[in-house]
């Protein structure tokens, strides 16, 4: 398991950072996703279902808009999601973030910016879940 | 000799996953609950918020890419051949850029020690 920065989340923040070319005022990270995707994140992906498993379906992937704006410390930007006991119950294998509004993404949008996967969490109705994803800029 | 060296590249993104169970349900009963529901679900801690909240998830790793240095490989070596090497060696290797000639890998934060 491991957290990964796709190629394409690292050109975004620099366009973002830097409004260049491609900048986009509503392209923002704002949504985080979950899902049953076997498949470990590779710098190339671009949307979830690369990972074949996961199709358009609300048995393979929930998303939804962060809880509130991300909140930012030293070089560390927060964001959390929390699922209502109603959503997301799948076997939650990944946990991914994304540039679009939550309407605007499923399996096959590409918007895929960053992600966790090789996790295990069995998320049933019985519970909510708050996830909390901390990206940090920083050197190596 | 080593084909690669770190880079000075690197993101991190951190996650933890905090279970809260609905409204009535006491701790023990809800970790029961929790560890029933998949036989890959974990209880790593218990919140403090409200003293029945569950730590479920956590996960912290950087991407982190390591620069081909031509001085140091065998000649001829290329960015697939190294990731391949990588791989054997055990590193988590996620894919290659060919731009900046490096191999991107995921590596686990070692805490404590």
């Amino acid at each position: 398991m491991a957290s990964l920065v796709m190629l394409r989340g690292r050109l975004r923040a620099g366009q973002q950072l830097y409004q260049s070319t491609n900048y986009s005022a509503t392209r923002h990270v704002q949504t985080m996703s979950v899902d049953i995707g076997a498949t470990v994140f590779a710098t190339g992906h671009t949307k979830l279902n690369d990972s074949a498993d996961v199709t358009e379906s609300a048995a393979s992937y929930f998303d939804k808009a962060f809880d509130a704006v991300p909140t930012e410390a030293t070089a560390t930007i927060t964001t959390v999601c929390t699922l209502a006991v109603g959503e997301g119950n799948i076997v939650i294998k990944r946990i991914a973030q994304h540039d679009n509004t939550a309407a605007n993404v499923n399996a096959s949008s590409v918007s895929l910016v960053a992600g966790i996967d090789g996790q295990t969490l069995g998320k049933t109705s019985d519970f909510s879940l708050a996830i909390t994803l901390q990206m940090a800029f920083t050197s190596v | 000799m080593s084909p690669y060296l770190k880079a000075g590249i690197g993101q991190r993104l951190t996650m933890s996953a905090v279970a809260i169970p609905r409204e009535g349900m006491g701790l023990s009963e809800a970790r029961d609950k929790w560890l029933a529901a998949n036989p890959g679900n974990r209880v790593l801690d218990y919140g403090d918020k409200k003293g029945r909240e569950l730590l479920v998830g956590q996960e912290d790793s950087r991407t982190v890419e390591y620069m081909l240095v031509p001085e140091l490989s065998k000649p001829g070596t290329t960015l697939d051949e190294m990731a391949a090497e990588m791989k054997i060696r055990g590193f988590d290797v996620r894919g290659i850029n060919v731009e900046r000639q490096t191999v991107i890998v995921c590596e686990q934060i070692l805490k404590g020690g």
